[in-house]
């Protein structure tokens, strides 16, 4: 195993909150997060930003650094029935729902009950997939001021949740998530290598590389890990193949990576 | 895991970059096409100009000029070299020409009884101020118009103004504008003709409409050659 192969596996897409990168975009969020977790008004939270823009990451990081103050509970998907919902929320407080023809009314109760007095929250990803009727549960349990709820969603679909009759005339705050900054595609990259005693292979890049990474990508951080990954497995391989031209960081190498993954269409 | 081989990424740059070999020549090759579109358009237009400079000022017609005329400067449309005692006497003729044009505006051939009924004194200078400022206004404007639109109206419009002013050398003048924008084009020849008539110049008014002849069509000029070539015997 080559340092090529180790550089490749520290960019996979896993979630690990340790690999927090304090990009201005997410310190701001992250800030904010904070702030409404923490306050007695504000029940109801959204977290916006584009697809691959780290929002998982981010409810994941905040899950964690609260775990101990809060009961914070996460959806990472919201395909769940109301019932199934209250039997999870039922589930994390430590009690076993032992009547399982338990009347939807009788459920709720029983959950507002046991989150009475809990300082808890709950986080739900992908928020743009939630029905109708999933929509009306959650604004009528943030309406009794015992949950407090994060919505993370997609930009480009977070009208149809936000203009929504349940949501329009409620006190919310819009928190979004942006892409990383030029500079910072470079710093991301740059640190991660150094974080893993690979600061070696930091060297090989250019300032101009980092530029076409960051212009190949968009500077969406998923975008970036999957380039990066592919990149360091075809240096592996033109290592291993003994291809000398490919043993640096090249313009040629970069496209080929870009061709790849498909953020460049060769017809 | 890639997605292609790495043979296949490799071939698939090289075509990438042929691609845009490609893309860039076609740009290029569109950019000189146009270029020399535009090089040809303008040489085919400064031809044409020189064309009917050629037409009224060939030597032959300038050695005509020379013989019949006070002042036969080949420049003369454009800045006339004059010689002063000529040109008094000239501008006599011209003076008696005048009453002899046909084309007067109506009011000149009113009865005074009427400007007397009409107009006061005070009125009548009123009035005649105010139509200078409306002149001054018309030809203002078609100037404006011309550095506008830098066009064959505008230029023609300017050519009929000052024909209409009796400012013949500068209807000639703008008349020689807007044939250059429109070399076909009958109205142009016709106020120049008019113009070097109405300078005395009829020899070289018939030579113009004679040389637009030679190339187009057109019952206007004609009409006015004939017109010209029956009167030549009464004037120079």
């Amino acid at each position: 195993m080559n340092e090529f192969d180790k550089a490749q596996t520290i960019f996979y897409d896993r979630i690990d909150t340790n690999d927090y990168f304090d990009s201005f975009s997410a310190e701001s969020a992250k800030r904010k997060l904070f702030e409404v977790l923490n306050s007695e008004d504000i029940h109801l939270t959204f977290l916006i930003g584009d697809s691959g823009v780290g929002k998982t990451f981010m409810l994941s990081f905040i899950k964690e650094k609260l775990k101990k103050r809060k009961n914070i509970i996460f959806f990472k998907d919201p395909l769940f029935t109301k019932e199934e919902f209250f039997k999870t929320l039922i589930y994390k407080r430590g009690e076993v729902n032992e009547n399982a023809n338990i009347h939807y009314g009788e459920l709720k109760q029983k959950v507002l009950k046991l989150y009475q007095n809990v300082d808890n929250a709950i986080f739900i990803d992908e928020a743009q997939l939630l029905t109708e009727e999933q929509l009306e549960m959650i604004r009528i349990l943030s309406d009794t001021k015992v949950f407090r709820f994060v919505l993370s969603m997609h930009h480009k679909e977070r009208k149809k949740v936000l203009k929504s009759e349940y949501f329009k005339n409620r006190t919310h705050i819009n928190i979004t998530l942006e892409h990383l900054a030029d500079s910072e595609v470079q710093r991301y990259i740059q640190n991660k290598l150094l974080n893993n005693s690979l600061g070696e292979l930091s060297s090989l890049f250019e300032n101009h590389h980092f530029e076409m990474i960051a212009e190949f990508t968009k500077r969406n951080f998923r975008m970036i890990k999957r380039f990066m990954s592919t990149l360091f497995e075809l240096l592996s391989y033109a290592k291993d193949n003994n291809l000398k031209q490919y043993h640096q960081i090249s313009k040629k190498i970069l496209t080929m990576t870009a061709i790849d993954i498909g953020l460049i269409n060769v017809k | 895991m890639l997605n292609n081989s790495f043979e296949e990424l490799e071939k698939k740059y090289k075509k990438l970059q042929r691609n845009k070999i490609i893309k860039n020549l076609f740009v290029l090759i569109l950019i000189i096409l146009s270029v020399l579109t535009a090089t040809a358009y303008y040489l085919l237009k400064e031809s044409r100009i020189k064309m009917f400079y050629e037409n009224i000022f060939s030597p032959e017609t300038n050695r005509t000029i020379i013989k019949t005329l006070p002042s036969p400067s080949p420049s003369l449309e454009l800045a006339p070299s004059v010689d002063t005692k000529k040109l008094k006497s000239l501008i006599e003729d011209d003076k008696t020409e005048k009453k002899r044009v046909k084309h007067l505006p109506k009011e000149l051939n009113m009865p005074k009884e009427v400007y007397k009924r009409k107009t006061a004194k005070g009125e009548k200078a009123q009035k005649k101020k105010e139509l200078n400022i409306i002149e001054i206004k018309n030809e203002k404007t078609l100037k404006k118009d011309f550095s506008l639109y830098n066009d064959y109206k505008s230029a023609l419009s300017l050519a009929k103004l000052f024909y209409e002013q009796k400012k013949y050398s500068k209807a000639i003048k703008w008349s020689i504008k807007a044939s250059r924008y429109n070399p076909g084009a009958d109205e142009p020849w016709i106020i120049y003709a008019k113009s070097k008539n109405a300078q005395n110049q009829k020899r070289l008014a018939i030579k113009a409409l004679k040389a637009y002849l030679n190339n187009h069509k057109s019952k206007k000029v004609t009409a006015l050659l004939n017109r010209y070539q029956k009167s030549k015997g009464g004037k120079k």
